[in-house]
């Protein structure tokens, strides 16, 4: 019992430094969003418990701004998974030049976001690079970022810079699938795509599922670059939920802004835990 | 134990949700010193310097030097000596002194008799002792160390291109050096201890006058006001730790009946030392003594650097003994300073006024943050509603009728046209500026002005006809707005092809000329020109306004919460004070009395005169510079009673405030949008529809 409870208190002794980083750091701030959510403004104060999400909900900006990054996150995260693992094969396989096409995979990375966004912005204003091939071509301009072309491009100039990584992540995996189980299941008559489907995407289950989260995370980030692109009010289409909740905070609405925050959290905790029970029942049979 | 540990985790978590948006604290502000003892001492300052409870003070009379000693402890006749030299700097050690004329440096007794002398390499411009009795004799490239007994020990040359412009003998040992190079901004400040010589960081703010420190504090510093480090302007004496890098405001000199710069402050005891150094060639040491009363403090958060207010600070801190306003500067931080003041109000550290100019008060007053100062200008004893131009309240109320933004002065923004053109009309709409411009193929808007700038022009009185904004209905896609960009984009083709003449506007040619009335000069010279009589006061085309205002270029408010709400509409009063009223120079003041006396000024005719200005940055001797300009003002006629008439007319014509696209992001996102229709990129329709598209987000976010 002595014992017991000496390795209690050192135990929480350990744990103390860590737990308290993480109520500053995390579940303070956490908590003052919250209770910024539920109060009716920052002079007064008072407890209206769900009318700021029942606002929210109601607000045609907010409904847009999540509608696109939706559609922008998935297909973000379904492009970076697929593209990238295509990527990670292909520099695997037998392909000439593969350390080439690997370096050139990853120099993205390198490439300062100012930069990427010159470059996307000289391409493709309506007076740029792209317009003016297509006028020599006989064809008549576009306004690339003033139309519903422009989230695809804003979604290339997103793959563009994050496939390399992704793609090291997936290497990285695939020289983790046993040569053994590999090697028999070849002997036993299994081709390629069976033996890929069947085995190597059930190694590469926990790969995905943090190259997936990853993309997600990186998907809710591309506002950055899409503010040095377009500023503050974009094209409808590439208005996103950090657009909102940076607009909102420039206009003091500090209860918008913080239910906004907590619905995206809220869905970004269901999303991710969705994808670690798809991930868990995916890996069961490996385990199994 | 698991039990206890969650338990105290969300006991803090509860504790700090509970902190959140309490709103903020008073500041505890200081105790007010009073005078207590005021001594004229018949010389002009030169320097001062103190050892224990003695204070020297090297000054200046007619006849020559003089050495003025006198104790801080008690009240004792000051012994005032002769000296032999013109000198020009002091610094006291125990029972001699080091004073320095030119490069030569001598040690006096406290008689006055030269003991010793050293030499520096050149004309010496400050001294300073450490605590060890070392001096410090800095030249302008370099600092001589010297001993006690005169042995130079050391020197201490300055980076290269600065130059010292003084020493302070810091508390806590050793000798801080302000070198500075030509035209930069933040000197170089070192601690000076025998041969060490190391940076002081966050030693010095720009325009701060600095005196020596004591056990207390490594040095005092009168806080920076653009009024000048004076009595008059009531400035804050502050002590600074340089350990902490915390300053610590001690007293002020606001409401002094005293005048003159504040050469020194030296602590002594409970009290502190004040020598002034006055305009009549005197100079004047006060002991200011604790009193049992505090003085709170009241924060005007400033996002201007206007003179005006600066002046208003002083008036406010002169008038009260209660409150002390000190100024938060968000001007100096670029973009950023909204950013800094919302998170300020986030963490309820709002400042109590704020001070505005280019931007709005909208996002505050819709969030409740503001004081609507109607309330307090009805139950105030001093002033009404009656004692300010109608016109400037209407024009700064909102829509549900509070007040709140002031402005301390303003403008008239309007616009005038030609008669033969626009009729005898004294407004306009959309419709009548179509007409007019088909009428005359040949007419442009505005002289010299094409593309975007024409919807800075327009849109401002034109936005409430495509947006009405409480019920959420914007129509930048409608044939109308759509007409309205056409229309744009062939007065911008028309004004690009404009050869301008000099009679164009007689000849009908420029249709629009915008006026802005700052003072009664500028509204004489547009009635006294030859083609007055020719024109039409009508205001920009407006569709629901009179197309007349009022430009407010600074705009003050109270924030809600703050606790000093009463003092801080002392602080709007004494904008609205007569003396500050009529101290309004380049623009128009707001209140009755005071207009009415611009106006009766305006009416007397004012001779032609020569004036001559000069810009003189290197400090060259007056009307020597190249930038020296000299320029004839033609005779000013006074105004004549129907002249007097269409001016008050045109107030009472203005309704709102001039609105421009610095104020309001709206008109930037439809002038961005509209560069491509101006360069012929887009059609109008395809412009209309991505306003209406950015605009319906813009407005969305608001809701």
């Amino acid at each position: 019992m002595k014992y017991k409870r000496r390795d209690n208190l050192t135990g929480t002794a350990f744990l103390l430094p860590s737990s308290m980083g993480v109520l500053v750091f995390f579940l303070l701030p956490f908590g003052v969003v919250m209770y910024y959510s539920v109060v009716n403004g920052p002079k007064n104060s008072n407890f209206v418990f769900l009318d700021n999400y029942r606002q929210l909900f109601k607000n045609p900006a907010f409904l847009l701004a999540a509608k696109n990054t939706a559609i922008f996150s998935t297909a973000a995260v379904a492009l970076g998974v697929v593209l990238s693992l295509v990527l990670a094969l292909l520099v695997e396989s037998r392909l000439p030049f593969r350390g080439f096409f690997r370096t050139v995979f990853l120099s993205p990375l390198m490439v300062p976001v100012i930069s990427v966004v010159l470059v996307t912005r000289v391409a493709f204003d309506f007076n740029g690079a792209v317009n003016s091939w297509l006028g020599v071509l006989g064809l008549g301009g576009v306004d690339w970022l003033n139309t519903g072309y422009s989230r695809w491009i804003v979604m290339a100039m997103f793959l563009w810079k994050n496939l390399g990584y992704n793609m090291i992540l997936f290497i990285a995996a695939l020289n983790n699938v046993p040569n053994e189980v590999l090697e028999s299941a070849q002997v036993d008559g299994a081709g390629y795509f069976r033996r890929f489907f069947q085995i190597k995407l059930r190694y590469l289950s926990p790969a995905i599922l943090f190259v997936g989260i990853i993309t997600l995370l990186n998907s809710f980030r591309i506002f950055r670059e899409v503010y040095l692109l377009s500023g503050q009010y974009p094209y409808s289409a590439l208005y996103t939920l950090q657009h909102f909740m940076n607009n909102t905070f420039k206009m003091l609405d500090y209860q918008k802004l913080s239910s906004a925050a907590i619905v995206m959290s809220a869905v970004i905790t269901a999303i991710l835990a969705l994808l670690f029970w798809l991930e868990s029942r995916f890996r069961k049979d490996v385990e199994g | 134990m698991k039990k206890l540990f969650c338990l105290a985790m969300v006991v803090l978590v509860l504790v700090s949700l509970c902190s959140c948006g309490q709103g903020k604290s008073n500041d505890m502000g200081y105790y007010i010193y009073d005078v207590a003892r005021e001594e004229s001492l018949d010389a002009d300052f030169l320097d001062s310097s103190r050892y224990g409870d003695s204070l020297y003070i090297l000054g200046k009379q007619k006849s020559g030097c003089v050495l003025i000693s006198l104790s801080l402890k008690d009240k004792s006749v000051a012994k005032t000596v002769d000296l032999s030299k013109d000198y020009e700097h002091l610094a006291a050690v125990e029972g001699y002194l080091w004073i320095s004329e030119k490069s030569s440096v001598d040690k006096l007794d406290l008689n006055g008799a030269v003991l010793d002398s050293v030499s520096a390499s050149g004309n010496v411009v400050d001294l300073a002792c450490d605590g060890d009795g070392r001096l410090y004799a800095a030249t302008k490239k370099e600092t001589a160390v010297f001993s006690a007994a005169g042995e130079i020990l050391s020197t201490l040359p300055n980076a290269e291109g600065y130059e010292t412009g003084n020493l302070v003998a810091l508390g806590g040992g050793g000798v801080a050096s302000y070198a500075s190079r030509l035209r930069a901004e933040v000197p170089e400040v070192n601690r000076l201890e025998g041969d060490k010589t190391e940076p002081l960081p966050g030693a010095y703010n720009p325009g701060q006058a600095t005196y020596e420190g004591d056990d207390k504090y490594d040095y005092y510093y009168a806080k920076y006001t653009p009024l000048g480090n004076t009595v008059e302007a009531g400035v804050q004496i502050c002590g600074y730790d340089l350990a902490t890098l915390a300053e610590t405001p001690l007293f002020d000199t606001a409401g002094l009946p005293f005048q003159g710069e504040i050469m020194a402050v030296y602590a002594q005891g409970g009290s502190y030392f004040m020598a002034v150094g006055g305009y009549d060639g005197k100079t004047t040491l006060l002991k200011f003594d604790k009193t049992e009363h505090t003085k709170k403090i009241l924060t005007v958060g400033r996002m201007e650097s206007n003179l005006s207010v600066t002046r208003t600070i002083a008036d406010f801190n002169a008038a009260t003994r209660e409150y002390y306003a000190v100024s938060k500067n968000y001007f100096g931080q670029d973009d950023l300073a909204e950013t800094h003041l919302n998170l300020d109000i986030a963490a309820g550290e709002q400042p109590d006024v704020m001070s505005v100019m280019l931007t709005t008060y909208d996002i505050y007053a819709d969030k409740g943050l503001l004081v609507n100062m109607y309330p307090l200008l009805d139950k105030d004893p001093d002033i009404s509603r009656e004692d300010i131009l109608p016109s400037v309240l209407r024009s700064l109320e909102w829509s549900g009728g509070q007040l709140y933004q002031m402005c301390p002065y303003f403008a008239l923004s309007t616009c005038c046209e030609h008669e033969s053109v626009v009729g005898d009309v004294d407004s306009w709409n959309l419709e009548d500026l179509y007409a007019i411009c088909q009428q005359y193929p040949e007419m442009t808007l505005y002289m010299n002005q094409w593309g975007s700038r024409l919807i800075n022009f327009l849109i401002g009185d034109l936005f409430s006809y495509f947006a009405d904004i409480p019920n959420n209905q914007y129509r930048f896609n409608s044939p109308e707005f759509i007409e309205f960009l056409e229309f744009l984009k062939e007065m911008s083709d028309r004004a690009r092809e404009f050869q301008p003449e000099m009679n164009d506007y007689t000849e009908g040619r420029v249709l629009l000329t915008p006026l802005n009335f700052s003072t009664m000069d500028d509204y004489k010279a547009f009635v006294q020109s030859e083609s007055f009589n020719e024109i039409r006061v009508t205001g920009f085309p407006s569709q629901t306004g009179t197309g007349c205002h009022i430009t407010a270029p600074v705009r003050i408010a109270i924030f809600a919460g703050t606790g000093n709400e009463e003092a801080a509409w002392q602080f709007i009063k004494a904008a609205l004070s007569n003396e500050r009223q009529m101290s309004v120079t380049d623009f128009l003041p707001v209140t009755v009395s005071a207009m009415e006396s611009v106006m009766e000024q305006a009416r007397v005719s004012s001779p032609a005169t020569t004036v001559t200005k000069y810009v003189d940055p290197e400090g060259a001797a007056a009307g020597t510079n190249l930038e020296t300009r000299t320029y004839s003002v033609p005779e000013m006629v006074g105004l004549t009673d129907d002249q007097v008439e269409l001016f008050y007319d045109i107030l009472e014509r203005s309704d709102s405030v001039y609105q421009d696209a610095i104020e309001s992001p709206y008109i930037t996102i439809i002038a961005d949008e509209c560069d491509a229709l101006f360069a012929g990129d887009k059609s109008a329709a395809e412009t209309a529809a991505l306003i209406q598209s950015k605009l319906e987000i813009y407005f969305a976010e608001r809701q």
